[in-house]
């Protein structure tokens, strides 16, 4: 399959745009603002191509970040991708959020590559992803590493630190847990040896060009519904309250 | 827990295309003759809504809702509307360019809402119409939900006069405005200091034990009761609350008001005359609107009213401005139902209207305002 020029775009923290071809990556930028997503996406993604000196015409593919992620921002990079894909008339790709992440952490991960499955909960070549979910919860999922791509093992879920901790103690013991979390609550995460990350807990959107490339070939979710994980707030009226 | 997989979306409209190009955003327009092909967003509240004029021509107007989803709350849950929006946005689109027979990329320019509204709902269209304009190389017009209740009468009753008074009445909106220009030129005159008109029905018939929402139940059940039954309050119609707000709305006291009455029956053991009462509080709410509008046409010297707005759908209110306003010599100017409520044709007429007047687009980086005010028809940076 020849490589197309893939635009991919990352919601879950801040905005990510990146412009790839291949494994080459042709211009990205990253906004850390949380909020704000529907004015700085589109600009973002205008700004990388003319950037790279491309037009949205030009093209072939598009890879979204499907979360998990605060809701709003989520929505804007999905709706601006299957848009975009709409309008352009190219395929539009799902990847998971945290799956970048793994991929990344474990790219630098010495012996993530030995492709061991020591299965369970022993380390390994697995990670443990854990991301703010806010209201003191994290997002997580644990993985394997898997030729050039991840295999999601448990999840993705959203619980309390605490929970994932106990729920996985030796990847946390042995400092096998990679994502904003860790830093966010390390009486729970960081226990031990040193985190995957080196600090590096942002979703690099060329990543998903990567995992695409991958699933193209050899199949895996790309699937493009949100995962919200979470249910709206709402609780049905409770009934009428008197005024008199 | 997590959501079934989709199908990745299949490469659907648009053949690649030489000329378009995002590099620069274009300028004004200059439509042609039939006026410029416009397509129109509307994501403000919960319902999804897509079309395309030419002009003052309506080509396609197509409107997914959500509103089932609410039912069972009572009222509009925004993150219920939101996710509803993102998966109804595309096949909406899909559905609004095969009726119009219109292709993305003959497309003018394309106009959204901007606000007001509620946020996580006007986010989902915003971004989508900044993705069009961006892959489309097509002007942005991020325009305001509520003028474009009062613009949309142009699709049905032709070119607006030179100036008219304009009321917007909906489940989120009561506002009296003065129109010189659609397009440039909207006065504030007043708007509801609390509830909306629409709101107020709603809650009435929530105590009245009506399903939601309670507009058009409620509508109902009055045109069985009696009007006279029982004196409710016209808040702002006298004295000096009439002289500070001579042109706003209140309905919560009604609300209010009507609760007492729905009480005080029930202590009474006695059982609620639903249908006096929502006659009652109907031709109180009709009353206020009507009067205060048929003022400031005096006041301005106009004789043109335009209403819009979901709530103008409710029968007393139509059946009184008329009987009024042809006795005042005001020709009223009242777009069937299914343009008053939310829809993708008030964006596309507003949208159509300031191409039209040579306005420049929108940046890429326009903002979502949810209060956005009435005066402002085009969005900011």
């Amino acid at each position: 399959m020849a490589d197309v020029l893939l635009l991919c775009l990352d919601t879950s923290d801040g905005a990510s745009v990146a412009v790839c071809l291949g494994s080459e990556v042709l211009g990205s930028a990253r906004s850390a603002e949380q909020r704000r997503h529907a004015e700085t996406l589109s600009p973002m993604v205008s700004r990388v191509l003319d950037g790279a000196g491309l037009t949205p015409r030009d093209l072939g593919g598009i890879a979204v970040g499907t979360g998990p992620a605060p809701f709003t921002g989520l929505r804007v990079g999905l709706v601006t991708a299957r848009t975009l894909g709409q309008a352009l008339g190219v395929d539009v790709h799902g990847v998971c959020s945290l799956d970048a992440l793994a991929l990344q952490a474990l790219d630098q991960v010495r012996g993530g590559d030995s492709g061991v499955d020591s299965g369970g909960d022993s380390g390994g070549g697995e990670i443990l992803v854990a991301t703010d979910a806010r209201r003191r919860e994290v997002y997580w999922a644990r993985y394997r590493r898997d030729e050039g791509d991840v295999t999601c093992l448990d999840g993705p879920g959203v619980d309390a630190p605490a929970a994932v901790a106990a729920r996985f103690p030796a990847l946390v013991a042995s400092g096998r847990v990679t994502g904003r979390g860790v830093d966010l609550y390390p009486d729970h995460l960081h226990r031990g040896a040193a985190p995957a990350d080196a600090g590096d807990a942002v979703v690099r959107p060329e990543t998903f060009a990567r995992i695409v490339t991958a699933r193209l070939t050899r199949g895996g979710d790309l699937s493009l519904a949100p995962r919200y994980l979470r249910r709206p707030d709402i609780h049905a009226s409770a009934g009428r309250k008197r005024a008199s | 827990m997590s959501e079934p997989p989709a199908p990745t979306v299949p490469a659907s409209r648009g053949e690649p295309h030489a000329e378009a190009s995002t590099a620069a955003l274009p300028g004004p327009l200059t439509p042609g003759p039939a006026g410029p092909l416009v397509l129109g967003i509307e994501t403000s509240c919960d319902e999804t809504g897509i079309a395309v004029v030419r002009g003052l021509d309506l080509l396609a107007d197509v409107t997914a809702s959500s509103m089932d989803d609410h039912a069972r709350f009572g009222g509009i849950v925004p993150e219920v509307a939101s996710r509803a929006h993102l998966e109804a946005f595309g096949p909406t689109l899909e559905a609004a360019l095969e009726r119009s027979g219109v292709r993305l990329e003959d497309l003018d320019a394309v106009a959204v809402a901007s606000g007001p509204g509620l946020v996580g709902s006007l986010t989902v269209g915003i971004a989508a119409a900044k993705a069009l304009a961006l892959a489309l190389g097509l002007g942005l017009y991020g325009v305001n939900h509520v003028i474009g209740h009062v613009a949309v009468d142009a699709l049905v009753h032709g070119e607006f006069p030179e100036e008219f008074i304009a009321l917007v009445v909906s489940g989120g909106h009561s506002s009296l405005l003065l129109v010189r220009d659609i397009a440039t030129d909207v006065v504030e005159l007043g708007q509801t200091l609390d509830d909306a008109a629409g709101e107020a029905f709603d809650k009435v018939g929530r105590l009245l034990g009506l399903p939601y929402p309670g507009g058009p139940h409620v509508d109902r059940l009055a045109q069985r009761g009696n009007a006279e039954a029982i004196a409710f309050p016209r808040a702002l119609s006298r004295g000096k609350d009439l002289a500070r707000h001579r042109y706003d709305f209140s309905f919560s006291g009604l609300k209010t008001a009507v609760a007492r009455v729905v009480e005080g029956f029930e202590d009474a053991g006695v059982e609620v005359p639903a249908a006096d009462v929502a006659a009652s509080f109907s031709e109180a709410v009709a009353d206020v609107l009507v009067t205060k509008t048929l003022a400031a046409c005096g006041e301005h010297g106009v004789t043109t009213v335009v209403i819009g707005g979901g709530f103008s759908a409710n029968s007393r209110l139509r059946e009184l401005a008329a009987e009024r306003f042809a006795a005042a010599g005001v020709e009223l100017r009242l777009p069937p139902i299914r343009y008053c409520t939310d829809n993708g044709a008030m964006i596309a007429a507003l949208g159509s209207a300031v191409v039209s007047a040579g306005a420049t687009p929108s940046e890429l980086d326009i903002t979502i305002d949810s209060g956005m005010p009435l005066t402002q028809i085009l969005a900011a940076s």
